[in-house]
């Protein structure tokens, strides 16, 4: 049979179908997409890929499957970017790179922006022409978000930006920010905070990537000197950033974690050959963790499809993402600690040390471990302080 | 639960009328009260509301003999003489001539698995008993030595094969429910104590300290609802996937030891008394734990397997309707 083109992609079927029909597509266009699916130490090369392969998914409609049709989707719910993405993986991919940031920033624009302004922006995301980063922390903001201190002031049709954003993610990549500003007073904290959208190539914008402990450049800092930003790019209302945060951190908390657990498995199951009889308890360990972030993310996504507005159960997720991913690499370094500590110079090795240090701070990005404790401490166990 | 949504409702339902029933029977009274027997009568697949019970049962802390039962549904046997109620099954522990028996009562048959024999009955389950010298906290599990009793072939070993996988998924699922539900309880307790327990002035709750404890406990059990849920909705339709039921079963008494180590270190001194609560609950698990594969025991089982085999299992998908579709 010969794959379908995307028009019929979600008329006829269940999930198991979908799922079905894109591992036949995969099979059939294996000559085209296994060269985008390999990992490679320099990053470049990975982003080149990523951006490609969101081309060709959105060329056979696979990757428009679960958006929204006022988004330039084909419809369907989240459950089919899920199977899309365990698919790939399952077929030997690295990851989406800077094209992560989708399942976290497509569904807030599409949720908060207006109408004209997700048709204009998000299938261009989609395809992978554009990418996006998120600015929401600075230098004297980390955990305590709500006292950021970059200003927009409005200004005719515009807003007018200034100030400076750290440790936003791809944004050397990017071509757009979604930035947390301050409109209202210092004082209003959270209440006094807007999203907006802003193009890194206006003039004002100047982005310098940080070299990270693991030699890459995804981080970088983002500065803004009177940069005009249109009204019309405006997420969410004036006043109101602080809740289309939530929602966004909601999915990068929670919802991305079906996507990481896929690659942890992937990472699992190539570390199994290093591995002897006297790791297998420590290894059933891991497995089983995995096991609870997978069974986790499940339940999120079904909230998710149905519509539920996520709360602070996507705390748990995050939690239970962060606590494998380290354990994961624990057991890597444990069993062969050589190849994460001195790697040899084939790119593998390099990866897997690249992966090793990223794994030890990924329990501070997105809120860090301590911040979603509290959350579930508060409002999911009703504990208060004083 | 605070999180009672997140789970399925018609589970919940179900387990929530059970603990009703629980807080005013034990034993074959709470049973017939839920209809326990009739959700394994022939013809009904869908044991949801047993297991639902068992969760019920862990977490008031009661005793019935459900879970022998429950492993069992579905047996009928001619070979077994016609008076007397159905058996209850000697659940395996870690060394081969022992079983458990949960909620075993005087009167009560028993019926074990011997691997190479096949089914078999105990002829004098009480005579069989391991008695401990001194008294217990909790009795929910009876032991029988089975070296010393008579034992009474039932089903041979050719037929019994065909048996076994459904009788394990059910035994670990159903001392997962179990476990589930003394977790639940371990940890509302703990909370409610951190909530009105004050030192230097302040509720226990208020200090972050006692906050991030029960934060990670209250992470260890939801990842154990979900997973739980997921085998538990599976084996409404069809058969559950023994190697989902056997992490499920290995989760559950992960779980359970963190969160009782949390429950403990948040409640201080009291909880190291026979009589406080928390004994009872924490040494039901214990011995919960032991039954049907130790978490111990099977997570070097799960490992063995990944590293054997090279795959990592899934357990479940997507697209089998797990995440609700
Ligand atoms: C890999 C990576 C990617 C990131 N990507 C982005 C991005 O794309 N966009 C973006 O906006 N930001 C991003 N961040 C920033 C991230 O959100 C912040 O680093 C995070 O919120 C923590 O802030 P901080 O680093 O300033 O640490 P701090 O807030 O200074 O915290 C330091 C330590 O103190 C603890 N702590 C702080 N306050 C408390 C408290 N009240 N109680 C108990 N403990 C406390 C924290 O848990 C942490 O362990 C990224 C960070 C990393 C590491």
């Amino acid at each position: 049979m010969g794959a379908r083109g995307p028009v019929d992609l979600l008329q006829d079927g269940d999930l198991a179908d979908f799922a079905a029909r894109f591992r036949d597509w995969l099979t059939e266009s294996a000559a085209d997409v296994a060269p985008l699916l390999d990992g490679h130490s320099d990053y470049d090369v990975r982003v080149d890929n990523a951006r490609a392969l969101r081309r060709l998914l959105c060329e056979h409609g696979w990757g428009l499957a679960g958006w929204p049709e006022e988004a330039g989707g084909l419809g369907g719910s989240i459950l089919h970017r899920s199977v899309v993405t365990e698919e790939l993986f399952r077929a030997g991919w690295s990851g989406p790179t800077v094209f992560e940031h989708l399942e976290i920033i497509a569904p807030t624009l599409v949720r908060f922006a207006a109408p004209e302004f997700v048709e204009a922006v998000v299938p261009s995301f989609l395809d992978g022409s554009r990418s996006w980063s998120q600015g929401f922390s600075e230098p004297e903001a980390g955990s305590d978000l709500a006292s950021l201190r970059t200003r927009a002031v409005r200004d005719g049709d515009d807003f007018v930006v200034n100030g400076a954003k750290i440790w936003t993610t791809w944004s050397k990549w990017a071509h757009w920010c979604l930035a947390l500003v301050r409109t209202g007073s210092a004082e209003e904290r959270h209440r006094g905070l807007t999203m907006i959208a802003i193009d890194l190539s206006s003039p004002g914008v100047e982005v310098r990537p940080i070299r990270q402990a693991n030699g890459t450049d995804e981080l970088a800092q983002v500065h803004f000197t009177d940069v005009r930003v249109p009204a019309a790019q405006l997420v969410g209302e004036v006043g109101r950033g602080w809740n289309v945060a939530l929602y966004l951190l909601a999915r990068e908390r929670g919802t991305l974690s079906w996507l990481r657990h896929c690659a942890f498995r992937q990472w699992l199951t190539s570390g199994t050959e290093l591995m002897g009889a006297d790791s297998d308890r420590q290894l059933g360990s891991v497995v089983l963790q995995l096991a609870g972030v997978r069974a986790a993310a499940a339940r999120l996504l079904s909230r998710a499809a149905d519509g539920t507005e996520l709360g602070p159960e996507a705390a748990f997720n995050k939690l239970l993402m962060t606590r494998t991913e380290q354990s994961l690499y624990d057991l890597l370094r444990e069993v062969d600690g050589m190849r994460i500590a001195l790697p040899g110079d084939s790119p593998e090795e390099v990866l897997q040390q690249q992966e090793y240090l990223f794994s030890r701070i990924v329990t501070i990005y997105g809120g860090s471990q301590q911040m979603q404790l509290i959350t579930v401490a508060r409002h999911i166990l009703g504990l208060h302080d004083g | 639960m605070a999180d009672a949504s997140l789970r399925p409702a018609e589970y919940v339902g179900f387990r929530d009328a059970a603990a009703a029933i629980l807080g005013r029977h034990s034993g074959a009274g709470a049973l017939d009260a839920f209809g326990f027997t009739d959700v394994y009568a022939d013809g009904a697949d869908d044991l949801r509301p047993a297991y639902a019970f068992l969760e019920a049962q862990g977490s008031c802390c009661v005793t019935t003999p459900a879970l022998g039962l429950l492993a069992l549904a579905g047996f009928r046997d001619e070979r077994l003489p016609a008076d007397g109620g159905p058996p209850l099954f000697g659940v395996p522990l870690g060394r081969a001539s022992l079983v458990a028996v949960p909620g075993m009562g005087p009167g009560d048959r028993v019926v074990v698995d011997r691997p190479g024999t096949g089914l078999v009955s105990v002829e004098d389950p009480v005579a069989a008993r391991r008695t401990p010298p001194e008294p217990v906290a909790d009795d929910y599990l009876t032991v029988l030595d089975l070296d010393s009793a008579g034992l009474r072939p039932l089903v041979p070993e050719a037929e019994a094969e065909a048996l076994r996988e459904g009788i394990a998924v059910r035994t670990q699922l159903g001392a997962a429910a179990e476990l589930l539900g003394l977790t639940d309880r371990l940890l509302e307790d703990a909370a409610g104590y951190a909530r009105q327990r004050q030192q230097f002035g302040r509720t226990l709750s208020s200090y972050q300290a006692m906050q991030h404890l029960l934060a990670w406990a209250a992470t260890e059990r939801h990842q154990l609802a979900c997973l739980f849920d997921i085998a538990v909705a599976r084996s409404a339709g069809e058969p559950v996937d023994p190697q989902l039921a056997r992490a499920v079963k290995a989760m559950a008494g992960r779980v359970f030891h963190a969160v009782a180590q949390t429950a403990i270190q948040v409640t201080g001194a009291i909880s190291f008394t026979w009589e406080y609560s928390l004994n009872r609950v924490h040494q039901r698990g214990l011995a919960l734990d032991q039954v049907a594969g130790s978490s111990a025991d099977l997570v070097a089982a799960i490992g063995r397997q990944a590293r054997t085999e090279r795959v990592v299992p899934e357990l479940f998908t997507l697209t089998d309707g797990a995440a609700g579709a």
